[in-house]
């Protein structure tokens, strides 16, 4: 069975495609033997468990082995391992919108994925890991299906001077990764909407990795047939070519739905959706807001650690009402311990009646409304 | 035992007639520098991971090797003040431009300190990775795990081995 029936099988695609044609001028290996080599497919959309399965591929599979993996994800915005998804996503846009929010274990900065984004991680000994020879791989791809990618000096994939592909990298003792994103028909609205800094007003200084905003195209724009089986098999040869020799592999290993994963696929599955990994892995921050309000300027400062709020002072200079000044003081020192987000302050509100109750009363509940109003939005 | 160890680097300050870099000539650097600054034994990984033992405290970091390959660090995670590793546990990462990669401890132990400072410089990890850029401090389990650490002249001939690749 050749490589390509058993991708149609699986991605359930219709036509024969030009590679078909390609793909049978390979060396027909006479016999199978055990390759160095191996690809495994994901048709499951879940970006938890896609990544889950990446981890199991890095840590439990041989270390010797060239291997191949490819998948996609439904509408998800993936940040980096150190990053502040407080600065780098636009939280609100992404809950409207029921896209979820995933933090890898690799470095790099935030991507959008949706399902017209391919995905491809490729495993090799740790001793032969190179940013540059996986995206040269992957350009080579692209340009067999005659669109002219290159790679440039940041090591992301291009056409016509727009960003196609980002890559991010993970070692480890035995075994290093490359995984890396391809736009072939994303929505760039939603991307927008979800990365696009333009709208944030932020003064969100954080301790962790920045993304680096690059202007991006899919490769739709510059192929009218370029689909996901498309990209994975023209990926597919050139990795057997550059690993295999051009040996024919044995069929790739699917994932779907109805398998049962890996014991540590499906943990790592777990964590990655805790709110400790999530938000909890947050590098150290600070953010400083202030706003007008007919009874005085307030100035706020919080300064947060693991996702927890370390530090709150919102303070008045001018000020002088009893009740202000209460309020501002009981709402700083509530806020310390409660979960940096957009309901910190409701938090903070259900500490203070919990612990004064009638401190919060119907002569000052106003000040805490407006405060509420204006704090939750600008913390994210 | 000390004094052994303090003649061992006078009388013979060791430097093996390699291709000369920079590797070879910080190692050379804190090999001199050890001997007339501490006693303290320095041991290396083939993870690229170094371990400075004083009074049953290990400290513990990446080598110069390590640091060149893996470029400018931008991002430190140090295991917390209180944790117990193992050896060969992951105790911490870097992300630098080119990739994240897991720091191992080299010995079994508690985690008694922790260098903040890398939180505000990362970058000390490229620019003093055998001093400044130290990762955390150990206290040791099992002292005989250091025995089967690589000394300088066998952590040399790895790095050499590994350029020539």
């Amino acid at each position: 069975m050749t490589i390509i029936k058993s991708f149609s099988n699986i991605l359930r695609t219709r036509s024969i495609s030009t590679l078909q044609l390609r793909q049978r001028t390979i060396l027909h290996a006479s016999r199978f033997y055990s390759s160095k080599v191996e690809c495994y497919i994901s048709t499951i959309n879940n970006p938890y468990i896609n990544l889950g399965i990446e981890e199991w591929l890095l840590r439990d599979t041989d270390p010797e082995k060239y291997i191949l993996y490819l998948w996609r994800n439904k509408p998800c915005v993936v940040i980096g391992r150190n990053q502040n998804p407080f600065l780098e996503c636009n939280l609100g846009y992404m809950q409207d919108n029921n896209i979820l929010l995933v933090r890898r274990r690799s470095g790099g900065g935030a991507v959008y994925h949706d399902m017209g984004n391919s995905i491809y991680t490729i495993f090799m000994p740790r001793e032969e890991f190179s940013r540059k020879t996986n995206a040269e791989l992957v350009s080579r791809a692209l340009l067999e299906l005659d669109i002219p990618a290159y790679v440039n000096d940041r090591h992301d994939i291009a056409v016509d001077g727009f960003k196609v592909s980002g890559s991010a990298y993970k070692i480890i003792n035995k075994r290093a990764y490359h995984h890396g994103t391809m736009l072939l028909d994303a929505d760039t609205t939603t991307l927008k909407g979800c990365l696009s800094k333009k709208n944030k007003i932020s003064n969100i200084n954080s301790k962790g990795v920045e993304s680096v905003p690059s202007p991006v195209t899919n490769l739709r724009n510059y192929s009218y047939t370029i689909d996901h089986q498309q990209f994975c098999e023209s990926v597919l040869y050139e990795f057997i070519r550059d690993y295999n020799d051009g040996q024919e592999l044995e069929k790739p290993i699917v994932f779907n739905e109805s398998h049962v994963l890996p014991q540590r696929a499906r943990e790592m599955a777990e964590e990655l959706q805790t709110w400790d990994w999530i938000y909890g892995q947050t590098p150290e921050f600070t953010n400083e807001i202030e706003k007008e309000f007919s009874w005085g300027h307030v100035n706020g400062f919080v300064r947060s650690r693991h996702g927890i709020i370390t530090e709150a002072d919102f303070s008045s200079p001018n000020a002088t009402g009893a009740h202000e000044v209460t309020i501002l003081s009981a709402i700083s020192n509530a806020l310390r311990d409660c979960r940096y987000s957009k309901n910190a302050v409701e938090a903070a509100v259900e500490k203070i009646n919990a612990n004064v109750p009638g401190l919060i009363n119907s002569e000052n509940e106003k000040i805490v409304e407006e405060l509420a109003q204006w704090i939750n939005p600008r913390l994210t | 035992m000390a004094l052994r160890q303090l003649t061992s680097r006078v009388v013979r300050p060791y430097v093996p007639a390699l291709r000369k870099s920079a590797t070879m000539a910080a190692l050379r650097k804190s090999a001199t520098m050890a001997a007339f600054r501490t006693y303290a034994t320095k041991k290396y990984t083939d993870d690229h991971e170094w371990i400075s033992i004083e009074d049953g405290v290990g400290t513990i970091g990446i080598t110069d090797y390590a640091q060149k390959a893996l470029g400018d660090v931008v991002f430190v995670e140090t295991p917390a003040v209180g944790d117990v590793v193992e050896k060969k546990d992951q105790m911490g990462a870097v992300e630098s431009v080119k990739a994240a990669s897991d720091i191992y401890s080299p010995i079994t132990g508690e985690v008694v300190n922790v260098n903040e400072a890398l939180a505000d410089e990362p970058f000390l990890i490229n620019t003093s990775p055998e001093e400044d850029g130290w990762l955390a401090k150990i206290k040791l389990s099992n002292p005989e795990e250091i025995e089967g650490l690589m000394d300088e002249k066998a952590y040399a001939e790895l790095c050499a081995s590994e350029e020539d690749h």
